[in-house]
């Protein structure tokens, strides 16, 4: 288990210097790991959780929040 | 755009319309309710279907085609696409080539089709994808097993029985794209495995749109109605080019690096030009005279 929480502040430096930005991580409703999100995550995008390996599916924004992913029907695809 | 969950292929689609400024309302299925009397106010110039249930896709592709509703893909493609006996008789219907397909509805009569075919034979249920309860039928007993347990186990889809020849590949299929009226691309996917979908690991390179693919794969898409289509075309021992599937949800994640053809704008092209058109009328009622 980490002490991740579901958001926060996160200062990160790049060449231009110190700037700020919203951290795209959440903890896995399964394991609690820290799941981190793409920059340009939406609602509704599919992760996967690096330590349990579960499909999570991120259910809501400021902060994040994860559920599982609901599990593949049978008439799934494409 | 009307979806399930918001994989790679929403998102490179969604990031294609963004750099366009084209604004896109996502409507997520699990939160749809349709009143049949009246049409959906979400529905803006064009809905493009992206949902991972086929029946909730072939529903409300149908409900909205009843409203006018302009749609990508149209509800006919959907009904033909999402059934694999559909599929195969559209296609031969338009004579493109596919490999010899037997259906039987009862287990004996579906093991006198298997006899009859040869061994190996293929069984897939009608309605499935990313090679989900296909079945490499090599001798009487494994037949026999599998048919019985269909029968107990399955649902009463999986007692249409469809039968299919089983072609020797040479450890790959090929993929291509249909996006109107064009073949914009293609991929091999190489498998060790018989089944050589990517949603069960099978690799990607790019494969040439020759003459004879791009042919097979606009014929097939003309069979089933046209759209945004993604063909799985096989390739027999003796060096002819069979039609195996037609996907009208197509995922082309894998396709685009091996390519270099961005698929999702080129997605986003037709989508543009098919809002452009008229908008089709809505469905006709017959009146009843009570």
């Amino acid at each position: 288990m980490n002490d991740a929480g579901p958001s926060g502040l996160a200062f990160l430096f790049s060449r231009t210097g110190w700037r700020i930005r919203m951290s795209h991580s959440a903890e896995c409703p399964e394991c609690a790991a820290k799941v981190t999100l793409p920059d340009d995550a939406v609602v509704g995008e599919i992760v996967q959780c690096a330590e349990c390996g579960v499909e999570l599916e991120a259910v809501s924004q400021d902060p994040w929040k994860f559920a599982r992913a609901p599990e593949e029907e049978e008439d799934w695809g494409e | 755009m009307l979806l399930s969950r918001i994989r790679v292929e929403e998102k490179l689609l969604l990031k294609a319309f963004r750099k366009r400024d084209i604004t896109v309302d996502t409507v997520d299925d699990r939160q749809l309710i349709f009143d049949l009397h009246e049409t959906p106010d979400w529905t803006g110039d064009v809905v493009l279907e992206r949902c991972v249930n086929h029946s909730r896709a072939l529903h409300a592709l149908g409900i909205l085609a009843d409203h006018g509703v302009v749609t990508i893909n149209r509800h006919e493609v959907a009904q033909i696409c999402g059934d694999k006996l559909e599929t195969s008789s559209a296609l031969r219907r338009h004579q493109v080539p596919i490999p010899r397909c037997l259906v039987a509805f009862t287990p004996e009569s579906a093991l006198a089709a298997i006899e009859e075919l040869g061994y190996p034979v293929v069984l897939k249920p009608a309605v499935g994808s990313w090679g989900r309860l296909l079945s490499k039928v090599n001798d009487r007993e494994a037949a026999e097993a599998l048919l019985e347990h269909k029968e107990v186990l399955g649902s009463y889809h999986h007692s249409i029985f469809y039968i299919q020849e089983y072609i020797s590949k040479p450890g790959r299929d090929i993929r291509s794209f249909v996006i109107g009226d064009e073949t914009v691309c293609a991929v091999y996917r190489y498998a060790d495995h018989w089944i050589t979908n990517t949603a069960r690991g099978a690799k990607t390179e790019n494969c040439p749109v020759t003459p004879e693919v791009d042919r097979l794969s606009r014929a097939a898409a003309d069979a089933v109605g046209g759209g945004i289509l993604a063909i799985d075309l096989l390739e027999t021992p003796d060096g002819r080019l069979l039609v195996n599937e037609v996907n009208y949800t197509m995922e082309f994640r894998n396709s685009i690096d091996v390519t270099g053809v961005n698929i999702a704008d080129r997605i986003v092209d037709y989508v543009l030009a098919v809002a452009d058109e008229r908008p089709p009328a809505p469905r006709p009622g017959k009146a009843l005279n009570v």
